[in-house]
């Protein structure tokens, strides 16, 4: 048994895989290995006995044989487990090539042959389905990209193995006993079938959607209904696009295939010969695809994204097929030409068809929820591709029929069916990347990105114009406002006005904020009692604000009659509002609250300046900044943020270094936005210790101005980690940070310095030594992996769109694998392949991987994980991981050079220098 | 000496910031600060707002309301460890048995904390919203038991 986990690395199978992976071989091996058999036996008998002029009929035929399968296969696929589908196609295999070994021995009439080669259409198209329907949920996207391509290395080996043996197995028995050899290979197929089901049980249980096929039938009558029920309408226009690929990817296989009998049928007249080139040149296309899947497969994949991985097979023939279009008027024998042009294509098609094309088409559908793989496996496999088939025997049929069938008709129909396929294809790889997206949990949805056009405004207010409903007249006050008749809309206000809904009174004070009227004052005064505080200083605000100093008689009672926090927001709506009358008659009772001795009183002065967020109560603010009670204190920081007066920054940032008001400080200068930034900046130059100046750069980066964006890219590239981080979380978080070239640049430089560090970390989570292998170092080893994740990302976010990283970021949160697979995916086609080398291995390690990998297979050397890291040219890791590792490195004696000791000395952490001085 | 390294570790007897990484906790360390408290010392009194949690590092104190002990708490224990995401009251009183040294985690210091590195709050939510299906869970379980009763 191979368990060496070096040829599992040079294959990027994990180990954790190799039971499933070694089935899923045996599996395709032995289903090709009865495929090879039963293609070569009914190809040769047919052409032998029969000749290939009825080949275009039998497609026809078989075209429509394949779709009715596909159908029954659909039917099928809702309404039973997944296994007994699967059981069920290798039995009809096992049965086919019985009864075709039978009836050969009966009879071999043409009727017989195109029926049993129509059947074997059908059954290639099963076993396909069957095939990478089990592949298609076992392995999530991200493992599909890796082993696809490397599962059907089985099919190569069996077809090239089944092509090669045939002429033996022909010279020494009969050709129609090549089936009971089919009949064998099948057989044991189903055995590994099988043995994976008993170790995929979980994998291979799909949910049933019965009736939410989106391919659902359409109603008709008669012969449209019944035509309607074989080609369906596929609604997702995703599964549509992939349908259509696969028809075109049919129909250019079945010109080509149709083609090139006709010309080999010409040069060779007896069954040996024929059987002999069969094997041949099938072996040695399989032979090439082979080496292709071993050594280029997993290169192609690694450095092209997959939109464009799904083109090389159909531009490859459209080259060659528009090739020979061209080439025929320069050459002097076009016949022989032709041979060698059908010949290139069909070998190409030998070549690349199942090594590179399928495995990326079949890659195509993995980013889908599982039932909606197999459903869109079955459109592309049975329902498109018949129909691709069932086209080209229309063609070759219609030639024959007007007796024009030449190879130069057929070379025009096949370049622009494969013009058509490459059009098709382009067009999947960009819905591809949208499906990707889309398949991705977004955040809320609010009305910043809710884009409406003037057309939908309206289908969506006329649809609710007739409805009473409270929710309903509110949201189509708001959506029409302004477009409302004036008395409709007071009369809509008026009675939302009277809602017992709190929901429904806060928003409809917003409307009459922008729409108001002296009709809405009684509300408002009544408003100004409710239970709820947030609607009572609403009611209070708006109506102070639209009444002015006319307030001041209904207000004077209400200020009276109220207490505390209520009585405050009538104060300031007052006081804000009201003009130089209700200084005159509030002025002297805010003065008194300010001079309180009382700490509350003064905390009510400062909540009210708050609240009234008014400039030229700047000199109050400072007073009560500057106050002896934490909590005055606090509450006056608090209201600086509401009031726009510059000369508040500077009393501001000298309280930030303050512990007790910091963040309340924080956020009142945030809220001056670019003005702040020239003292912020003067305090970045000053000589504070490093936690000082870190929160200034923390500071720094809750200023949106380009500014910021320099100056926080100076601590992005800063050499301690506790720098960069901040930095690089902030220059994310800041809308205004924007990348130039030169910029770009110097992140990729971050981001492979992070790949480095990445890799060390990795060797030293795995390797246990003296110093690595204590339990608290590895645990911050292991988050120090975890938190690169989120950096990393990061980074990318400071060059590529935010909201792309954003939704990154989001989704990888979870534990959720699917979503997981689909982010990795959508990095890949959304950035460049050379930093996705870099970020695509930080994201996609699993931290479970390293306890069962093997600990001595990457050849590294146990190294002392603090000298490593240390000398690198940037600080790698948080303090505390070395804090952790000087504690390990003085712990188990292990010596530390005196230049790392020095430089852990003036990375100016009071833990780490807690651990160099510690006494042992 | 207080080493910075042996904080975290008590941090990490705390629920809250059991999951939290280690590295992410060195900050909540440096907010921590050491009290002392007399034996028979009321450091928590019913009622009143609570402000503060506490980690018991060396010691034993005991949770009391109305007179009867409800609790008695020793070494890495927690006192009142919400207290540090919302102001909640009192619910009981807390005295010192034996002298006490405790580290003080105060809640506005730690908001401060998770104003500066938001993505600290995303790691408490987690495991707010972990003990929330816990105790959904426990519920439902003992709705199915009285149901079955």
């Amino acid at each position: 048994m191979v368990n060496s986990s070096t040829l599992l690395k040079l294959l990027k199978v994990e180990p954790s895989e190799w039971p499933t992976f070694a089935q899923m071989l045996g599996h395709s091996f032995f289903n090709s290995l009865g495929i090879a058999f039963s293609f070569t036996a009914i190809n040769v008998l047919l052409i032998n006995l029969h000749g290939i002029e009825l080949l275009p009929w039998i497609y026809l035929f078989g075209g429509i044989m394949v779709l009715l399968f596909g159908r029954l296969y659909a039917y099928l696929e809702s309404r039973v487990h997944s296994v007994q589908l699967f059981a069920g196609v290798l039995l009809f295999c096992i049965s086919w090539t019985l009864l075709a070994r039978g009836l050969t021995m009966w009879g071999d009439t043409l009727f017989l042959l195109a029926l049993l080669y129509a059947l074997y259409l059908a059954l290639y198209q099963l076993i396909n389905l069957e095939f990478w329907g089990a592949a298609a949920l076992i392995y999530d996207v991200r493992q599909s990209k890796r082993l696809f391509g490397l599962l059907s290395t089985g099919e190569s080996v069996a077809k090239m193995g089944g092509y090669l043996v045939t002429p033996f197995i022909v010279s020494l028995a009969s050709l129609s006993d090549l089936l009971f050899f089919a009949a064998a290979s099948f057989g044991i197929s189903f055995f590994f079938l099988f043995q994976l089901s008993r170790i995929n049980k979980k994998a291979l249980d799909v949910e049933h959607h019965h009736g939410s096929h989106s391919h659902k039938l359409r109603s008709g009558n008669g012969l449209v209904r019944g035509l309607k029920k074989l080609i369906p309408g596929i609604k997702d226009k995703y599964l549509r696009i992939t349908g259509y690929f696969a028809m075109f990817s049919a129909l250019v296989y079945y010109l080509v295939h149709y083609s090139f009998l006709n010309r080999v049928e010409v040069h060779f007249s007896n069954i040996e010969e024929l059987a002999f080139f069969f094997g041949l040149f099938f072996g040695i296309g399989k032979g090439i695809n082979l080496l292709i899947k071993v050594l280029l497969y997993s290169r192609i994949f690694n450095n092209m994204k997959i939109g464009i991985i799904i083109l090389l097979f159909p531009i490859t023939i459209g080259v060659l097929a528009f090739a020979g279009l061209v080439g025929q008027f320069l050459v002097p024998d076009p016949l022989i030409f032709f041979l060698w042009v059908f010949g290139l294509i069909m070998l190409m098609d030998e070549v690349f068809r199942t090594s590179i094309y399928l495995p990326s088409f079949f890659v195509l559908f993995q980013p889908l929820k599982k039932h909606q793989r197999l459903e869109g496996h079955t459109i592309a496999k049975g329902y498109m591709e018949p129909i691709g088939m069932a086209i080209a025997g229309l063609i070759m049929v219609g030639l024959i029929w007007m007796n024009v069938f030449q190879l130069n008709l057929i070379i025009v129909f096949l370049t622009a069916s494969a013009a058509c396929w490459i059009g098709v294809g382009y067009l999947l790889s960009s819905r591809y990347r949208e499906k990707v997206h889309h398949l991705l949990k977004n955040r809320l949805l609010t009305s910043s990105n809710i884009q409406l056009t003037v057309e939908e405004m309206e289908v969506l207010s006329n649809a609710k114009l007739d409805q009473t409903d409270p929710v309903t007249l509110l949201y189509r006050i708001k959506l029409l406002g302004n477009q409302m008749p004036y008395n409709q809309r007071n009369e809509i206000l008026i009675h939302l006005l009277k809602s017992n809904r709190e929901m429904i009174l806060y928003e409809t004070m917003s409307v009459v904020d922008e729409f108001p009227s002296e009709l809405f004052w009684p509300y408002l005064i009544e408003l100004m009692d409710h239970p709820n505080d947030a609607i009572c200083k609403r009611a209070s605000f708006i109506y102070c604000k639209h009444s002015q100093e006319d307030c001041l008689e209904v207000m004077d009672d209400i200020i009276r009659a109220n207490r505390g926090k209520r009585r405050e927001y009538h104060l300031a709506a007052v006081l804000k509002y009201s003009g130089l009358y209700g200084a005159i008659q509030y002025g002297r009772l805010f003065l008194d609250l300010i001079e309180a001795e009382e700490p509350e009183q003064r905390l009510s002065a400062a909540r009210i300046v708050g609240l009234m967020g008014r400039e030229d109560y700047y000199h109050p603010l400072v007073t009560l900044i500057h106050d002896e009670d934490k909590g005055v204190r606090r509450e006056a920081i608090l209201a600086c943020a509401n009031v726009p007066n510059v000369r508040l920054i500077p009393e501001l940032i000298k309280k930030y270094r303050d512990a007790d008001v910091s963040r309340r400080t924080a956020r009142a200068i945030e809220g001056f936005g670019p003005l702040a930034l020239p003292p912020v900046k003067v305090e970045l130059e000053k000589l504070y210790p490093k936690n000082d100046l870190l929160r200034f750069v923390k500071l720094l980066t809750r200023i949106k101005s380009e500014e910021t964006g320099n100056l926080l890219f100076e601590y992005i590239l800063h050499r301690d980690f506790e720098f960069r981080t901040v930095a690089i979380y902030g220059a994310f978080r800041n809308s205004s940070f924007t990348s130039g070239k030169d910029r770009i640049s110097e992140i990729e430089d971050l981001l492979k310095f992070e790949s480095e560090v990445f890799d060390l970390l990795k060797m030293h989570a795995k390797i246990k030594t003296e110093e690595s292998g204590d339990t608290h170092l590895l645990s911050a080893i292991k988050d120090e992996m975890k938190q690169m994740k989120g950096r990393v990302l990061r980074l990318l976010g400071l060059i590529y769109d935010k909201h792309l990283i954003q939704k990154a970021l989001d989704n990888l949160r979870g534990r959720d694998s699917f979503l997981r697979g689909n982010v990795l995916e959508l990095l890949e086609n959304e950035i460049k392949i050379k930093h996705c080398k870099m970020v695509i291995p930080v994201l996609e390690y699993k931290l479970s991987a390293v306890e069962s990998d093997n600990l001595s297979d990457d050849g590294a050397a146990p190294g002392n994980f603090l000298n490593e890291i240390m000398k690198k040219q940037r600080v790698a890791v948080s303090e505390w991981t070395i804090a952790l590792a000087v504690r390990c490195c003085r712990q188990n004696k292990l010596s530390m050079d005196s230049d790392i000791i020095k430089k852990l000395r003036n990375l100016q952490s009071e833990a780490i220098t807690q651990e160099l001085e510690r006494k042992i | 000496m207080e080493f910075f390294v042996d904080k975290v570790f008590s941090l990490k007897s705390v629920s809250v910031f059991e999951n939290l990484p280690e590295a992410s906790l060195l900050d909540v360390a440096r907010i921590m600060d050491t009290e002392e408290f007399e034996a028979g010392e009321e450091f928590i009194k019913k009622g009143d707002i609570a402000e503060d949690m506490y980690i018991v590092k060396s010691g034993v104190v005991e949770v009391h309301h109305d007179g009867s002990i409800l609790a008695v708490l020793g070494e890495n224990e927690i006192v009142g460890e919400l207290a540090i995401l919302a102001p909640i009251r009192r619910t009981a009183s807390v005295r010192a048995r034996t002298e006490v040294i405790a580290y003080r985690i105060g809640r506005e210091y730690f908001m401060d904390l998770l104003y500066e590195k938001p993505e600290l709050m995303s790691d408490i939510i987690e495991v707010l919203i972990g003990r929330i299906t816990t105790l959904n869970d426990e519920l439902r379980r003992y709705k199915n038991l009285v149901d079955f009763r």
